[in-house]
């Protein structure tokens, strides 16, 4: 009994296309973005993220049709801690890492775009300083200390900032699970 | 309201300093998701005139591999391009994934790959092959580029398969050459046991017997030769050896052994058939020297490709 993968006629095969494409263009900047942030590097984020749509495209067929970004998503995360496990990071930051994306991805896609956005949202009302001090600790990894010099402030200050930011998305995310 | 920082969970906070650097992270530009699309879909893409005029995105990748087509060259009128060097790494590239080795062979050397079902696989150079770290599943699946010899292992209800951009090729158990450094072309020689070809959506199938070669042809039909008029096997003994060989097969082969552009500047040159046997030497010079030798063309080396006229 010969099982073949890739069978399909021609006119469906424009339609297979056509809705990959769409997937793709959809997906890649959101899982790009979700790579980086747990790579910490934007080529090896492109390159992984590469290498899932590919296993995406294998398996197509079988993904079930309104499930694919949750597929992508988890196949990304799957992708990124094997990855650094490989690289030989640190299992700590690789455990870390692990734990705090645990939920969001059981959650599921759709509620993990939702509270994307709402943190994009809290984060655009965020007045300044505070908006950019968010962003250079958590986007560009730098450290307090970092972040005091390049601003001219002093650490506690930083602190405060990121301690304010992070008690409104809390609340946020808490007035919305109520 | 609750204002306690420390009662807060490390973990929950981690998760939301992870949120919030997702959130405010850098989504590639719609440029760039396109630019990767392009990239992905030349992968993919067979060149198909329905697609080409639906989606604009096409376009650059149906014009990449016209260029590995053998016609007539869009740049020059006078000039017919045989073979179009690629990238190549300088020595053996081993490149893995989660589940997936690659490995991709530099110009000039051949490299001998076992799959985890003990096949054996002889890389020609200038190929890149791609399979799965364990064959789990009703069939084993690899994908080609370039050249290789197979020695397949037999597994019983388990095919094995070659795939190559449009030819696929399966077996049971067998010994068989596949070429196929465009996507859109490819052959397959077979040596020993039963091979079935086809094109990916099945509608030329050819069943092959020993001491045949199929060819898959741009315009996709599938045409079965013997083997013994057409481009030889000296590759895996490293030498170049062909008995009554079209010149266009032999310069496709000496292309892509040193990874060099082939252009003819004459059609009938294409079919002017030869016999030439040597061992592959270090310099492309020393073949273009012996090519030259045989006085039916010229064979030089000019701005980095090989021209024939």
């Amino acid at each position: 009994m010969m099982t073949r993968l890739t069978i399909f006629r021609f006119g469906l095969h424009f339609d297979r296309e056509e809705r990959f494409r769409r997937l793709f263009e959809e997906t890649y900047p959101r899982l790009v973005r979700y790579a980086q942030l747990l790579m910490e590097d934007g080529e090896e984020a492109r390159d992984l993220v590469g290498d899932v749509m590919e296993q995406a495209w294998e398996i197509f067929d079988t993904l079930q049709v309104g499930n694919e970004a949750a597929w992508l998503y988890t196949a990304t995360r799957n992708a990124c801690l094997n990855r650094l496990k490989h690289l030989q990071v640190a299992q700590e930051h690789i455990d870390r890492l692990t734990e705090a994306t645990e939920a969001d991805a059981r959650q599921g896609y759709r509620e993990h775009e939702a509270l994307l956005q709402q943190a994009e949202r809290i984060a655009d009302e965020l007045s300044e300083p505070t908006r950019t001090i968010l962003r250079l600790c958590y986007w560009e990894r730098k450290t307090y200390k970092q972040v005091a010099e390049q601003l001219g402030i002093s650490p506690d200050t930083v602190k405060k900032h990121i301690s304010k930011a992070l008690r409104i998305l809390r609340e946020a995310m808490k007035q919305k699970e109520d | 309201m609750e204002y306690q920082q420390n009662k807060h969970k490390p973990e929950e906070t981690a998760r939301l300093e992870y949120l919030f650097g997702e959130a405010l992270g850098d989504l590639p530009a719609p440029e760039e998701v396109r630019e990767a699309w392009n990239t992905f879909d030349t992968r993919h893409r067979r060149p198909n005139r329905m697609l080409w005029g639906t989606v604009a995105v096409g376009i650059a990748a149906s014009v990449a591999v016209f260029w590995l087509l053998i016609g007539t060259a869009l740049r020059d009128r006078s000039v017919i391009e045989v073979f179009a060097s690629v990238s190549t790494p300088p020595t053996v590239q081993y490149i893995e994934t989660d589940s997936t080795q690659i490995v991709c062979t530099p110009a000039t050397m051949n490299q001998r790959v076992f799959l985890p079902d003990h096949s054996c696989v002889l890389l020609s150079a200038t190929s890149r092959l791609e399979y799965p770290k364990t064959f789990s599943g009703t069939v084993r699946r690899v994908r080609l580029q370039g050249k290789a010899r197979f020695e397949v292992a037999k597994a019983e209800g388990c095919p094995f398969i070659v795939s190559t951009g449009q030819l696929q090729t399966e077996v049971l158990g067998t010994v068989f050459d596949v070429e196929a450094y465009s996507s859109v072309a490819g052959r397959v020689a077979l040596y020993e046991g039963r091979v079935r070809v086809s094109d990916r959506e099945h509608t030329s199938v050819k069943v092959m017997k020993p001491g045949e070669e199929a060819v898959f042809t741009a315009e996709g039909t599938i045409r079965l030769d013997s083997l013994s008029v057409t481009a030889g096997e000296g590759w895996v003994a490293g030498e170049f050896l062909f008995d009554n060989a079209e010149l266009k097969s032999v310069m496709e082969d000496v292309g892509a052994w040193y990874n060099v552009d082939v252009v003819f500047r004459s059609q009938p040159l294409l079919h002017e058939r030869i016999y030439f046997r040597m061992k592959h030497p270090q310099s492309i010079e020393q073949v273009l020297e012996a090519l030259n030798d045989l006085g039916i063309a010229c064979f030089k080396m000019e701005k980095g490709q090989i021209e024939v006229s």
